[in-house]
């Protein structure tokens, strides 16, 4: 017989009597016809017409004469403190239904009747179900008749008895309510032959074979079951269901729990090798099975089976069972010579070890979901087996046991185990479902992504990089180990796909070397990275593909707009195909939905990535140029390459043969030079522009940037350094009016100068007299320094400028006597007014013109008024007032002035005619010179 | 609720992954340890078939011959039945003709006891042994198709060959061409599958369920006749648990 595993999940102990070890003794005696349990009490009816109470010590509680003869069938409601029972008060007379109130007990502990029916069939009942609201009781019998009983059994006056199902051969020997999930009751009707369902009293014929006496019962959740001697039959309402092929006949079935118990005899060896045929046919004559006694003297097997998690939580053989019953958590086994033993069920954890011991995980799993156990203790579970498969070196299945750990146990604790084992495919496939749980952290990517590389897994490793479900794991990290293992194209994809565009740079210039690829795609980017990449990578762009890398660069520089051609992806991509294609639309998508705005690049920012490509950067500037896009910088480098080139020409002249077409084209190049840099729209930083010249020792442009910034000093240095005499004279004349000093120095030059050069000093002297620079003395000062230097070249000079002196010492004299001879009157005036009487001549007011009269008013001005004319002023003639206001502020600012300066100095500086600037402050300070003295003798050193 | 239930049986020799691989349709997982299985197992899932929901009724029977007459009782009004081989062990695939020759001789409706030399019916090899053990399942199944005669009603059951066990590639016994011819010529539908990676399950099943699908669509069936395993889904508002359709009621009384 194929039997499943059986396990010690029940404890089997003797009820004994209190206090002894013998059985009990109430039990002992009683001559049991029927049981029934549920509301924490055990019912027991007997031959004798009682109804026994027993409770949880099994002392008899209580126990009332029911009827006068046996008491047949037993009814326990659930919900409802109601017991049914069904007896007879006469022997042979109709079996009276008896409803008892079991909450209402007189005085003698005896259950109110609420009610008492006549069955109408003289007939031996075989079942008995009732509806929790007691509105339909059914009762079958022995002749094959369910008579079903409706109404309110409280109030009804009678309760109709109607046929349900008709007699036939076969005796009813099972019935149960079905209620859950139907919108009415069925009723299930087993009989020895058939399986009916009842809805709404319609009768269907759900199975032609039937059932024993005992073998039917009803689950907990309402699914019938019916045992044969083939096996044990679940049903639904439409017919069988499952079925589990226990043989052996059956006597009794109770459900208990998620338990099935069955008490029966072993198939005998005969019956179960020769299959089904041989016990169906015993089961259609199956009247025999109806007589308890006919079992009782045979060995007894009780077993109770788990069915949904497929064992046998116990096993074991009695003398015979009589009856069966279940209450306090226990199942009692009442036997044949009058013991009563008691099955409990083991807690769950006892149940758990018993399972650990014999290595039976997987029930023991399947035991802990069916108690619901929490997920951390089914993953501890789960981790036992694990490691009991590890440890027999069962790797594979091992690892499917860690799986269902995932998310309860440490990974590192199954990791580590597979490392060390180097089960490098379990590791894989653990890891993976890290992966798929979202649970993995990096090193598991890391981890995972060297398993495939290791494996060579080129497949799974496609798998996981290109899927499209999301695995979570860090992007990085991942490009990271693909580029190390070598898997480039995988580390592109990755990188491509989540726009990592540094990696994806990083990993086509510096491990696949496909710069023009990585090129293109900088120019698919955003403005923003495609600035920062050229700045990153443009150096080795530009040194590798130095012309498509300028082009993009001009791009960048003046109108991008990110390159969205789908072919550069197809021309490039070699192992991805499609995929490849794919995510390149994506990224073609992205790029499509940034703003349609011109962005520039600053070109200046690109100069250092030319560092070993002048030409293209020559060409990259003179664009950017033309481009309008101009910075000084970008002028001062630009100039920097014409010369530079120039420069690098010559030197490679000085090492071949030194050609004329050399040096053609360096003079060309220095034309080309200074065109750039006299270009009316250039914008040099003209300082360093300078230097530029100076380092290249580039005559034309030095003479040219001094010039522009007016270094005219320089400019004669310049000249004086190359001994350019005729080019020191023209640019002492062409800057002489901005800085006349420049004659001096030229003079000075000229003067100490080795050469003879009088024809220059001639000229310089010519100027100088011109413009009267320098004061005779100190032209004669420096001019005698010069050896050469004859009376003759100065004789005119001196002359001349002798005469001049003079005349000017007698226009001085002259101005002198004129200022004194004015200075003289003034004084007498003033001493008159202070002295003499003023006589007022005047006869009509200057105000009104008509004659004065008193009051009036005369001034020292001569001028006379009308007090009234003058209003509240008397004081002041308003006529002069004006010119005397004028006169007052005049001497006061000079006053002021007088002290002030640096406006002094600033005032000398610019003026043409340092003497004259000086004399004028003398006249100001006239009063105050003598304080200043020191001062105007410093200014005149100076002068 | 569904449009149509489909009632399928899985049958074939003991171990071939009958269990394992409904399990792995309706649970999505594998169960490495056999257990036997003892009778008849059930299992159900929603399938969806030309945009319309379809419920599978699956069941599982035991493979195991002691099993046998309890099994049959299942056959009965299925509208597909899966026909598993084990493609490592060839004796599961040389089982198959006994298998079938019900169904075949229920197609010719020669209920009677067939004469013994229709042997080519039922060995295909010339393997003195196998035809021995052919021979003697062949006989039982005689007696069991006169003994069962109302088990199996439907002569247009569709059949799915099924290889299974497809990953263990190194332990293969029987060639993909073998199957496929054999299913081939009993106008089978034929698939290798693995109930261990799930390889070919779902379309196990779910060719399966077209298949019928189009019989019904071509009008093969009376679908109000449940003897074919076809139900009509109820609007779900009446449902009526075990309202069995006439057929069932007249024959039993
Ligand atoms: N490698 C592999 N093993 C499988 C496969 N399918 C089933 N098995 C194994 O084969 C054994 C039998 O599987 P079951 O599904 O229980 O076999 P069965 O056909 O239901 O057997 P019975 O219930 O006796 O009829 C089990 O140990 C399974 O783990 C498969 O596709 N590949
Ligand atoms: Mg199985
Ligand atoms: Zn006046
Ligand atoms: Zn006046």
């Amino acid at each position: 017989m194929i039997q499943w595993k059986k396990f010690p999940f029940f404890d089997k102990e003797l009820v004994k009597e209190e206090g002894s070890q013998n059985p009990n003794s109430v039990i002992q005696k009683l001559p049991i016809s029927c049981t029934t349990s549920g509301r924490g009490i055990l019912i027991i009816g007997d031959t004798e017409g009682f109804i026994n109470f027993f409770d949880r010590e099994f002392r008899l509680s209580s126990s009332f004469h029911a009827y006068n003869e046996m008491v047949n069938q037993l009814y326990q409601l659930k919900e409802r403190n109601f017991l049914i029972s069904i007896g007879h008060d006469e022997p042979g007379a109709n079996p009276i239904l008896k409803i008892w109130n079991l909450d209402k007990m007189d005085k003698n502990d005896v259950p109110l009747c609420v009610r008492a029916i006549k069955i109408e069939k003289m007939v031996t009942i075989t079942s008995l179900v009732c509806l929790e609201d007691l509105s339909q009781i059914a009762v079958g019998l022995a002749n094959g008749e369910v008579i079903a009983m409706k109404g309110d059994v409280f109030r009804d006056k009678v309760i109709k008895q109607k046929t349900m199902k008709h007699p036939g051969e076969s005796p009813v020997t099972g019935m149960g309510f079905i209620t859950k999930g139907v919108p009415s009751p069925v009723l299930f009707v087993v009989t020895t032959t058939h399986v009916y369902s009842y809805i709404r009293e319609q009768e269907y014929c759900i199975d032609e074979e039937g059932g024993d006496i005992g073998n039917f019962v009803m689950s907990d959740d309402q699914t019938p079951i019916i045992a044969r001697p083939d096996a044990i039959y679940f049903y639904n309402t439409d017919g069988r269901g499952p079925c589990f092929g226990f043989g052996g006949t059956k006597n009794k079935l109770l459900w208990f729990r998620s338990y099935l118990v069955v008490v029966g005899h072993e198939a005998s060896i005969s019956s179960s090798a020769g299959g089904g045929s041989g016990g169906t046919a015993s089961g259609n004559s199956g009247i025999g099975y109806l007589s308890p006694s006919n079992m009782a003297s045979k060995q007894t097997i009780v077993n109770i089976y788990d069915l949904k998690n497929k064992y046998l939580g116990f096993t074991d053989k009695f003398e015979g069972v009589s009856h069966i019953a279940s209450e306090w958590g226990s199942i009692f086994i009442f036997t044949t010579d009058g013991k009563l033993y008691q099955l409990e069920e083991k807690d769950t954890q006892t149940k758990l070890e018993t399972l650990f011991k014999k290595n039976l995980y997987s029930v023991a799993i399947d035991l802990a979901k069916s108690q619901h156990y929490d997920n951390a203790s089914i993953a501890d579970i789960y981790r036992k087996y694990g490691d009991h498969l590890y440890t027999k070196g069962d790797f594979d299945n091992a690892i499917s046991q860690y799986l269902c750990t995932i998310g309860k146990l440490e990974p590192s604790y199954v990791i580590r185990k597979f490392l060390d084992a180097q089960r490098i495919h379990n590791l894989t496939s653990y890891l993976q479902a890290l992966h798929e749980k979202n649970l993995a952290n990096e090193d598991h990517t890391t981890l995972l992504l060297n398993c495939y590389t290791k494996l060579k897994d080129v497949k799974k490793l496609d798998q996981f990089i290109k899927t499209d479900s999301e695995m979570n794991f860090d992007v990085e990290t991942a490009i990271k180990v693909c580029r190390q293992a070598g898997y480039y194209e995988h580390a592109l994809y990755l990188s491509l796909k989540h726009n990592q565009h540094d990696w994806y740079l990083k990993i086509l210039l510096e491990d696949i070397k496909d710069d023009q690829k990585a090129l293109d795609y900088i120019q698919t980017l955003s403005f923003e990275e495609a600035d920062k990449n050229m700045k990153k990578y443009g150096k080795m762009l530009v040194s590798n593909i130095p012309e498509a890398t300028t082009r993009a660069l001009m791009k960048l520089c003046t109108d991008y707009q990110p390159v969205h051609s789908a072919g550069m992806f197809g021309h490039h991509s070699s192992a991805f195909g499609h995929q490849d294609n794919a995510a390149a639309n994506n990224m073609i998508h992205k790029v499509e939905e940034l703003k349609l705005t011109t962005d520039k690049a600053a070109p200046e920012e690109f100069i250092h990535i030319f560092v070993s490509q002048p030409e293209w950067l020559t060409k990259f500037l003179e664009y950017t140029i033309q481009q309008g896009n101009e910075t000084p910088l970008i002028y001062n480098t630009l100039l920097e390459l014409y010369l530079r080139e120039d420069k690098k020409g010559s030197a490679s002249n000085i090492t071949t043969t030194t050609s004329s077409s050399n040096s053609e084209e360096s003079s060309n190049r220095l034309e080309k030079a200074y065109e750039f840099l006299t270009s009316p729209k250039s914008k040099f930083d003209e300082d360093h522009a300078l230097i530029l010249a100076q380092v290249h020792n580039w005559k034309k442009g030095i003479l040219y940037l001094y010039e522009k910034l007016k270094l005219y000093n320089e400019i004669i240095e310049y000249h004086m350094e190359n001994e350019d005499f005729d080019g020191l004279i023209k640019s002492c004349k062409k800057y002489g009016d901005q800085d006349p000093n420049l004659w001096v120095q030229v003079l000075s030059y000229f003067a100490t100068h080795q050469k003879n050069c009088q024809n220059e000093i001639t000229e310089v002297l010519t100027n100088i007299d011109r413009d009267n620079l320098i004061p005779p003395l100190l032209v004669i000062q420096i001019l005698a320094q010069n050896k050469y230097t004859t009376l003759q070249v100065i004789k005119d000079y001196i002359s001349r400028r002798l005469s001049q002196e003079t005349q000017q010492i007698d226009k001085d004299y002259q101005q002198i006597k004129q200022f004194a001879e004015e200075t003289d009157k003034m004084r007498n005036e003033i001493n008159e007014l202070k002295t003499n009487a003023k006589i007022f001549q005047q006869t009509k007011c200057i105000a009104c013109h008509s004659p004065l009269d008193l009051p009036s008013i005369h001034f020292l001005c001569q001028h006379s008024f009308h007090q009234r004319c003058l209003g509240d002023n008397e004081r002041e003639c308003p006529l002069c007032a004006p010119a005397n206001k004028r006169l007052l502020e005049i001497k006061k600012a000079q006053a002021d002035s007088a002290g002030q300066h640096d406006q002094f100095f600033k005032l000398l500086e610019s003026s043409q005619d340092g003497f004259s600037t000086v004399s004028e402050y003398f006249g100001r300070v006239k009063n105050t010179v003598t304080n200043h003295s020191q001062k105007i003798n410093t200014l005149l050193s100076i002068l | 609720m569904y449009a149509f239930l489909f009632k399928y049986i899985i049958i074939g020799d003991t171990g071939v992954g009958k269990s394992c691989l409904l399990l792995q349709f309706t649970d999505k997982r594998f169960q490495p340890v056999h257990d036997l299985t003892i009778g008849v197992e059930f299992g159900a899932r929603m399938i969806s078939i030309d945009n319309k929901p379809i419920k599978l009724q699956i069941w599982d029977t035991a493979g195991q011959e002691s099993f046998r007459s309890i099994t049959r009782s299942y056959y009965r009004g299925s509208a597909g039945a899966l026909l598993v081989y084990d493609i490592t062990r060839r004796e599961t695939f040389n089982h198959l003709t006994c298998w079938l020759s019900k169904y075949k001789r229920k197609q010719n409706n020669t209920l009677q006891l067939a004469p013994p030399q229709n042997h080519d019916n039922c060995v295909p090899h010339s393997n003195l042994h196998l035809t021995w053990i052919s021979a003697q399942c062949q006989m039982r199944f005689w007696a069991d198709d006169v003994d069962d005669a109302r088990a199996f009603a439907n002569s247009n059951m569709t059949i799915i060959l099924i290889g299974n066990k497809s990953d263990l590639e190194q332990k293969r016994a029987v060639s993909y061409e073998e199957g496929a011819k054999f299913a081939e010529e009993n106008g089978l539908i034929f698939l290798e599958t693995s109930a261990k990676t799930a390889a070919n399950v779902e379309e196990a099943f779910i060719n399966t369920a077209k298949k019928i699908y189009e019989k019904i669509q071509k009008g093969d069936f009376d679908i109000k006749d449940e003897t074919f395993g076809i139900k009509l889904g109820q609007p779900s508002n009446k449902v009526e648990i075990g309202a069995a359709p006439p057929a069932q009621k007249s024959g039993c009384c």
